[in-house]
């Protein structure tokens, strides 16, 4: 505990937190991004989501560290952890916004159409709320899985300026107190991310 | 409002084939078993499913069996959901949304959501929805169906009053022939694809009860 609290004296603490937490953010921003113009996609085309389907669980299927050990060959390290982030968070929020857009009431939409609602005021009004709860219950855990998946990453592929370098350097040198302060502070990280998304949530769905 | 030549098909189900009917002014009901094409009917003049054939109904407004709010929008959202292409002013807008509100007792209750509502409310709630919709007739789904005996008391007594207030053709569909007999002016008896008979009901509706119209009601039992 002495060690977790002293961290921030360490050199280059802030650079290695913050680039960690940067890329962990970058991936999940992609995958965000990918996995809600995907579902979108494949609500709206049979013949997409059957194309998507077995790609999404080749990559849900696939092990992590096998995957980051198969990208290292392809590029550089620092990329490679953003993008194991991506294939591994990518996946789940695309499946969790399928079903989420699968299952938006249909006597809404059609309440709408009969209202001659216009369809971008249907988006807006009818699919995103619903879609909301799931989308910060799919965000909160998949960005915590995110930065384990990322530090991972960092750790297999020695990644200098991370929380990954910094555990797997406490470990080269057999440093318990420091492996031990630094896993902490992923657990704490994870920890204020999931509080994040949680807060934001409870301000934003206001009707559940 | 006059249907022509309706066709409907669910896959390889017909459900209608060119299926013709003159709806009369006033209030319509469809009464007829369950699966005989009832719901449909009324989407198809609603235009909310695929059909081929004419129906020279312009707008509507919808009552469906559950009172279909938008869950993450308030009581007052909710209805001024509809209006906002209609009624392009916003004071004028909030005005008939508070009037409306008003008219179905709602008016306290006009910034909760829809899950803190209760059944009657939220009924309510759709029904203020489609009488303050500009449109020249109202199609209502079961609306009173699953509500207990006092509540459907109260809310066709509500919707008789803003029926009165507003008014404008109505088609209803149930399988309730008491329902049908206490509301509608014109009852049809709808068989797969077919007519199997009609009824008038002269009877002002403040006048009506079951017994004093138990010969029509005898009728269609005999129908059904």
């Amino acid at each position: 505990m002495e060690r977790f609290f002293t961290l921030w004296q360490e050199k280059n603490f802030y650079n290695s937190l913050f680039l960690t937490i940067g890329r962990t953010f970058l991936c999940f921003v992609l995958s965000f991004a990918f996995g809600i113009v995907l579902a979108v996609v494949a609500n709206m085309s049979k013949p997409c989501e059957k194309f998507l389907s077995p790609i999404v669980s080749v990559l849900r299927a696939a092990p992590t560290v096998a995957v980051i050990y198969i990208l290292y060959a392809f590029m550089p390290a620092k990329k490679m952890a953003i993008v194991v982030g991506f294939l591994i968070g990518f996946p789940i929020l695309y499946s969790q916004f399928v079903t989420a857009l699968s299952e938006v009431d249909k006597n809404l939409v059609t309440m709408a159409k009969i209202y001659k609602v216009p369809i971008l005021r249907r988006i807006f009004g009818i699919y995103v709320p619903s879609i909301l709860p799931t989308v910060f219950d799919a965000s909160r855990a998949t960005l915590s899985l995110t930065l384990k998946v990322v530090i991972a990453a960092e750790i297999l592929t020695l990644v200098p300026l991370s929380l990954g370098g910094k555990i797997q350097s406490a470990y080269s040198s057999f440093e318990i107190a420091y492996l031990l302060a630094w896993t902490l502070l992923a657990i704490v990280v994870s920890f204020v991310l999931e509080i994040m998304v949680s807060v934001i949530k409870k301000a934003v769905v206001r009707w559940k | 409002m006059k249907l022509n030549n309706i066709s409907v098909k669910y896959g390889d189900k017909t459900v209608y084939d060119n299926f013709s009917l003159e709806i009369p002014k006033g209030i319509t009901c469809i009464l007829g078993a369950s699966g005989c094409g009832k719901t449909t009917l009324l989407n198809v003049i609603a235009r909310a499913l695929p059909f081929s054939g004419k129906v020279d109904a312009q707008s509507v407004s919808y009552i469906f069996q559950s009172p279909t709010l938008i869950p993450s929008m308030t009581v007052e959202k909710n209805v001024e959901y509809v209006l906002k292409e209609q009624i392009k002013d916003k004071k004028k807008r909030k005005k008939i949304v508070f009037d409306i509100l008003d008219k179905v007792g709602l008016e306290k209750e006009k910034k909760n959501f829809p899950g803190e509502l209760s059944g009657g409310m939220a009924q309510r709630v759709a029904l203020a929805r489609a009488f303050c919709y500009p449109s020249d007739c109202l199609l209502m789904d079961e609306p009173f169906k699953g509500l207990d005996v006092t509540l459907k008391k109260n809310i066709l007594s509500l919707f008789l009053s803003l029926y009165r207030q507003n008014n404008r053709d109505v088609v209803f569909v149930t399988h309730d022939i008491d329902e049908a007999i206490l509301l509608a002016d014109n009852i049809f008896v709808l068989t797969n694809n077919a007519v199997l008979g009609t009824f008038n009901c002269n009877i002002p509706q403040e006048e009506r009860t079951v017994t004093s119209l138990s010969d029509i009601k005898e009728q269609i039992y005999a129908l059904l």
